[in-house]
């Protein structure tokens, strides 16, 4: 009877309650959208980043320091079983990065190595997207990718060679001309300009340091669950001499850069709950105020006063769920429209992105947490701005009230 | 056998101060089980807050109320909620049914609060709005009867968590002749049937020719207490 009262009070004046549920509903849409698009840019931009860098490195503790192929692991294919049992991993791959001098011709510029097992992580890298020119390459090829940008540099394109000279392990010489295979678009100016990938097999040869990666890398199935697998890790290799290290203890500085885009959300999401707020307690206040009347009358037959609480209580949860079940309901497709249609940016827009480091895409995300905290923060907002009946009631003198 | 016994009950609004008002002063009365009394007098004199000092609703400066043997004058809010619920009905004037509710959903209401089965709530709304004349309106809310309709669903509300007794304020002041009879033939047959104690405030001289006892009050005393025949 108390749902069934609740329900039809609310409908008593509609058009205030269509107001109030219309108010939540683009309240809800906005900030779903909102953060669907925000959380994307960065879940791609980590996701690009990490792709590389691992969420999580398994290394020689002297490896962070010094970061060399000196201070290497050596492959050993019992710890990546046992690692890749680990709840929550998703890929565990022996690489090795490194830097060398890149050459052709008379040019020359410097050339970040980046090593892998073509045939299970190219797509991690989402090289088969990336592509532009060329082809990808297989776990004995002799061949490399580079990106456009050391292309344009060079002047070089598929089937060009281009000259690695570099150092190899614990002193080798590391020098030799690799085959061009592919072409490869990335977002960063930086990695774009740069970057090589180079088949393990290949690397391993060609540092001299055959069986040997500079770390682990741990590709996560869950993100949030980045600490507990680290500290899973951790406890699976103890006693071994190796370290972890997850990407916000490598990479402090993106870490921080997405705390304050995080931030600056935060800020206009609370403006924009603050004023929704507002809106839920002049309903309530209205609910509470010409109601007086009635109140007094129930609590004279023998209404407890918590029961009435509980009643206002359900009203404005009726509202608000109406309100958030709509707005997330139809923010949803949109979020999931934008996660396979990135908005794609251009101009001088996308040159400030890729010169932060960015793929100058914007993707929505469709992490289901967004619906979640979204609609949790209007449960809070819901239990605050009932504190003022339960107060108004708790203190009605039935007489009064029937006589206003 | 007394339902109701007043004794002594004062009733001083804004005491000790220089606009103290004497609402009732040195009340005592003795309601016994079936009686239809109505307590009458004018406007200001203390009716409505002897009734609901009777009922509850407001405490008295000094004196007792004793309803069926149990002194409710030191209960708690919470106690006296519980104590209105399961022992007195309450008339309106303004009839004051809940408006999202049906005739039938707001009779039952009361029996809701008390926790009563489903068949015994289904049983006995059904039986009191066949009793006050509206079985065949039971599904229509307050907003679709007339107000004779709606005062009639207020009084088999009062009557559905079998109450000691039922007060009402002013129940015919905004009825017209027809329904004020009507009401007053149902709660006539209500008392005489079933035993059901009614106390009445009232200037309705139509109500004060069916009460069996008139307690006249004025200045917050009582000035005459008639029983007729």
């Amino acid at each position: 009877m108390f749902f069934k009262l609740a329900w039809r009070n609310i409908w008593r004046s509609k058009r205030r309650s269509l107001i109030t549920i219309g108010s939540i509903f683009f309240a809800i849409l906005f900030s779903n959208l909102m953060q669907s698009l925000q959380r994307g840019l960065w879940e791609k931009s980590l996701g690009a980043t990490m792709s590389l860098s691992g969420y999580i490195q398994v290394q020689s503790p002297a490896f962070w320091e010094e970061q060399t192929l000196d201070n290497g692991i050596e492959c050993n294919a019992q710890q990546v079983e046992t690692i890749s049992q680990i709840d929550n991993v998703k890929l565990v791959s022996p690489r090795i990065q490194s830097g060398a001098l890149a050459a052709h011709g008379i040019l020359s510029k410097f050339a970040f190595i980046h090593c892998i097992n073509p045939s299970t992580e190219q797509d991690l890298l989402e090289l088969p997207l990336k592509l532009d020119e060329g082809s990808l390459l297989a776990d004995d090829d002799d061949g490399i990718i580079i990106g456009r940008g050391m292309a344009q540099y060079f002047e070089i394109g598929v089937g060009d060679t281009l000259s690695m000279l570099g150092q190899g392990y614990h002193g080798a010489s590391a020098n030799a001309n690799f085959p061009i295979r592919g072409i490869i678009k990335y977002g960063s100016n930086q990695m774009s300009g740069s970057l090589v990938i180079m088949p393990l097999k290949l690397a391993q040869s060609h540092f001299d340091a055959p069986n040997i990666a500079t770390s682990l890398h741990v590709s996560l199935d869950d993100i949030d669950k980045l600490e507990k697998t680290q500290l899973l890790i951790d406890k699976a290799l103890s006693g071994q001499d190796l370290t972890t290290m997850n990407w916000k203890q490598m990479m402090p500085e993106l870490l921080q850069a997405y705390q304050a885009d995080a931030g600056g959300n935060v800020i206009f999401l609370m403006v924009l709950y603050l004023i929704i707020g507002f809106g839920i307690f002049g309903t309530v206040l209205m609910m509470t105020t010409e109601r007086m009347y009635e109140f007094g009358v129930m609590v004279s037959i023998g209404m407890k006063r918590f029961k009435l609480s509980i009643i206002l209580f359900l009203e404005t949860v009726f509202l608000s769920a109406i309100g958030v079940a709509v707005g997330s309901l139809l923010s949803f497709p949109i979020m999931f429209y934008y996660h396979l249609n990135p908005i794609q940016i251009t101009g001088d827009a996308a040159d400030a992105m890729r010169d932060l480091g960015f793929d100058p895409v914007i993707a929505g995300s469709i992490s289901l947490s967004i619906l979640y905290e979204n609609a949790l923060v209007i449960a809070v907002i819901i239990a605050l701005v009932n504190i003022y009946p339960a107060i108004v009631i708790s203190k009605l003198n039935p007489i009064k009230a029937m006589r206003k | 056998m007394s339902v109701i016994k007043v004794k002594g009950i004062q009733k001083i609004y804004n005491e000790g101060s220089a606009i103290e008002v004497r609402a009732l002063n040195g009340i005592d009365l003795v309601v016994e089980k079936g009686e239809f009394t109505a307590v009458v007098g004018p406007s200001g004199s203390g009716k409505t807050t002897l009734l609901n000092i009777i009922g509850g609703l407001d405490v008295a400066t000094q004196g007792e109320v004793l309803i069926d043997g149990t002194t409710i004058s030191g209960m708690s809010e919470n106690e006296l909620i519980g104590f209105r619920l399961n022992n007195i009905g309450f008339v309106f004037q303004a009839y004051n049914l809940i408006p999202v509710l049906t005739a039938k959903e707001n009779v039952g209401f009361i029996m809701l609060l008390q926790k009563r089965s489903n068949d015994e709530r289904e049983n006995r709304v059904n039986e009191l709005l066949d009793e006050v004349g509206l079985k065949e309106q039971k599904n229509k809310r307050p907003g679709e009867l007339s107000g004779g309709q709606q005062q009639r669903v207020a009084v088999a509300r009062a009557l559905a968590s079998k109450p000691k007794f039922v007060l009402a304020d002013e129940p015919t002041a905004n009825l017209d002749s027809k329904s004020t009879s009507d009401l007053l033939d149902i709660m006539a047959r209500l008392n005489k049937e079933e035993g059901t104690t009614f106390i009445f405030s009232t200037h309705d001289q139509r109500v004060i020719d069916r009460a069996r006892r008139v307690v006249t009050i004025d200045d917050g005393r009582i000035t005459s207490d008639v029983h007729h025949a």
